[in-house]
């Protein structure tokens, strides 16, 4: 069982002093560690295979959106080994408004009327039959803040890195399958953002409650 | 990125369409969708499978139909409101999770330590209880995906007994929010233990009973044994927990090896597959494992009985069950705790976030049956279609968790 600072100073042995930003001991449980970005999947590849470490288990993994102001959005990683017993939280920092990437989203909804001109916020027709045109579902590219992704080192990621992409719009660079998981294909923006409007209408059913 | 665009516009454009395309397939090969409405799913999911006659050749879950983001819910309320939606997270167990929710509070709040050992063993008294409902509503769903329609209506025979309970101690039959942050609702109503007692001595003979008529029933093995092989480092990797993890032998329980309230002092057997039937890690051992671990339960109702009526935890006069509650919770800002819980299903994770507020900042919930399922397209490949309902029944999957 190695205690945090050993696993601290693992890590900075192998990657450097710029590896790990910042040890959160305060009033968190488990401890996590701040780690740079940019070496998030060499880091995590060491934490699973080093024999001292072995964090074979990804128990949570976590997109937080810490709102405008901040301007940061984090994934955080916990980890867990079965083999040592010990655990730790990663986290990975970065902005929400800059170096943001291209993700191919199914998301702009319309309802095409029998003239041809979309209708804004379509409800249903009273009567069944009424013919109420054409609904169009286009793909638009969001522009989302990225991290490398992890579901190659541990599986449970896969699932939890689509939700975090659902939820909290974090786009994971090398991600097999990237699309939403929990909500509709279409949904409009992420709901976990701390900007977050609902929109009032979907497929012309009323949102708001 | 991800998803190549589409051309054009259709008709009815499908909110979630299907991800395999019909020109990628080979001549042999055909798209079956089971579900949203299948009796199997146990709850509104579908699985688009790949089929070569009756042999999957891949299975694609399409999650999200009971989703109502208790993650955004979560963060509009205060601590304390936010327990009964989290009943309705696995809501066959309902007590387990509040019980997840009121620790991880605790912890975060810093007065796990202070909470009354009468509170701490009726917290694992009805955790254990519910604990025994889950898996009885599992085993007999699971018989019926197999064909076996008795052993349902034997399970909710039982299973009514610890409703009636329930209902006695906090008013409600499934969503019952019992357990409070620091404390509980109300004591146990007065003849409570006796009338729990009473039901452990009914229930233990029905256990062998059930045992008899499916455990080893050579249909039942038939269709269970040797089929969904879960290999262990696959399990691990997959993030596997509760009984999947167990039915591919390896010994966790967090009950033992990360344990909260008064588990330390309880006796208890983990119980793994051990390939008794089949291999490790198959449909019958993840079975078996739920079997085994009701009469576990047992055992640790019996202990939490003696302790609640003559022991440490006794009734006395001046008990209050809310005294700890606090009027308003407010954690410190900056505080984050993730507490993790063994829940019928497997590892229930609260990650919370506050800032410094009556409202979390952001609650993540970790339910077993989001990563367990996740496992589903791994272990179906080249089984027969038949056996995908078996699979999925072994799983064991709440819906209402996996959408949250």
């Amino acid at each position: 069982m190695a205690t945090v600072y050993e696993i601290r100073d693992w890590i900075v042995e192998r990657f450097g002093p710029e590896g790990v930003r910042e040890l959160q001991l305060e009033r968190v449980i488990p401890p996590a560690l701040v780690i740079d970005p940019a070496r998030l999947r060499e880091i995590c590849r060491f934490l699973r295979d080093d024999p001292r470490l072995y964090f074979d288990q990804l128990m949570c993994l976590s997109g937080v959106d810490y709102g405008p102001e901040r301007d940061q959005v984090a994934v955080v990683y916990h980890l867990h080994s079965t083999v040592h017993d010990h655990q730790i939280a990663l986290k990975v920092i970065v902005s929400r408004s800059e170096n943001l990437e291209p993700v191919v989203n199914k998301l702009e909804y319309t309802r095409i009327g029998p003239d041809g001109e979309p209708i804004p916020n379509a409800e249903p027709p009273e009567a069944p039959e009424a013919d109420f045109g054409e609904e169009r579902v286009e793909y638009v590219t969001e522009y989302l803040p990225a991290v490398d992704t992890v579901s190659d080192i541990w599986r449970t990621a896969e699932w939890h890195e689509r939700e975090a992409y659902d939820l909290v719009g974090i786009a994971f660079r090398g991600h097999p399958d990237l699309r939403r998981i929990l909500t509709c294909d279409d949904w409009p923006g992420h709901p976990l953002r701390k900007d977050y409007v609902w929109p009032e209408y979907y497929h012309g059913i009323r949102v708001a409650y | 990125m991800s998803t190549s665009p589409a051309a054009g516009a259709a008709r009815w454009a499908a909110s979630d369409p299907n991800r395999v395309r019909l020109k990628d397939l080979r001549t042999e090969e055909m798209v079956l969708n089971m579900g949203p409405q299948h009796p199997s799913t146990h709850g509104v999911l579908r699985l688009e499978v790949v089929t070569d006659g009756e042999i999957v050749i891949d299975v694609i879950p399409h999650l999200g139909y009971l989703h109502r983001c208790f993650e955004k819910h979560a963060e509009s309320l205060t601590y304390p409101q936010v327990i009964p939606y989290v009943d309705r997270m696995d809501y066959l167990a309902a007590m387990n999770n509040e019980l997840a929710w009121a620790v991880a509070v605790e912890r975060l709040l810093g007065i796990e330590e202070d909470i009354h050992p009468r509170v701490q063993y009726i917290r694992v008294l009805m955790a254990e209880l519910n604990r025994i409902a889950s898996h009885l509503v599992s085993i007999g769903t699971f018989g019926q995906d197999a064909g076996a329609v008795t052993p349902f209506l034997w399970c909710f025979r039982d299973r009514e007994h610890i409703l009636n309970l329930f209902e006695w101690a906090s008013g409600a039959r499934l969503l019952y929010n019992y357990i409070w942050i620091g404390g509980l609702m109300h004591d146990l109503p007065v003849g409570f233990e006796e009338r729990c007692r009473e039901f452990v001595q009914y229930f233990r003979p029905r256990v062998r009973e059930l045992n008899d008529l499916l455990t080893y029933n050579t249909i039942f093995v038939e269709r269970t044994a040797n089929v969904g092989v879960l290999p262990l480092e696959v399990a691990i990797n997959y993030g596997c927990s509760g009984p999947m993890l167990r039915g591919s032998g390896l010994r966790w329980d967090l009950r033992r090896d990360d344990p909260y309230l008064v588990y330390p002092d309880l006796e208890f057997d983990v119980c793994v597959g051990r390939g008794e039937v089949g291999t490790p890690g198959d449909c019958w051992n993840r079975y078996k494992v739920r079997a085994e671990e009701i009469e576990q339960s047992l055992r640790i109702i019996e202990q939490c009985l003696d302790q609640l009526q003559r022991g440490v935890a006794r009734r006395t006069a001046d008990f209050d069950p809310q005294k700890l509650c606090p009027p308003r919770v407010v954690p410190p800002r900056g505080a984050e705790v993730y507490a993790r819980f063994e829940n019928p299903r497997g590892e229930l994770g609260f990650y919370i976030l506050s800032d410094g507020t009556e409202k979390p900042f952001r609650v993540k919930a970790r339910s077993p049956s989001f990563s367990n399922l996740s496992v589903l397209p791994e272990i179906s490949r080249g089984a027969m279609l038949a056996d995908l309902i078996v699979i999925l029944g072994s799983v064991d999957i709440v819906l209402g968790e996996v959408d949250r």
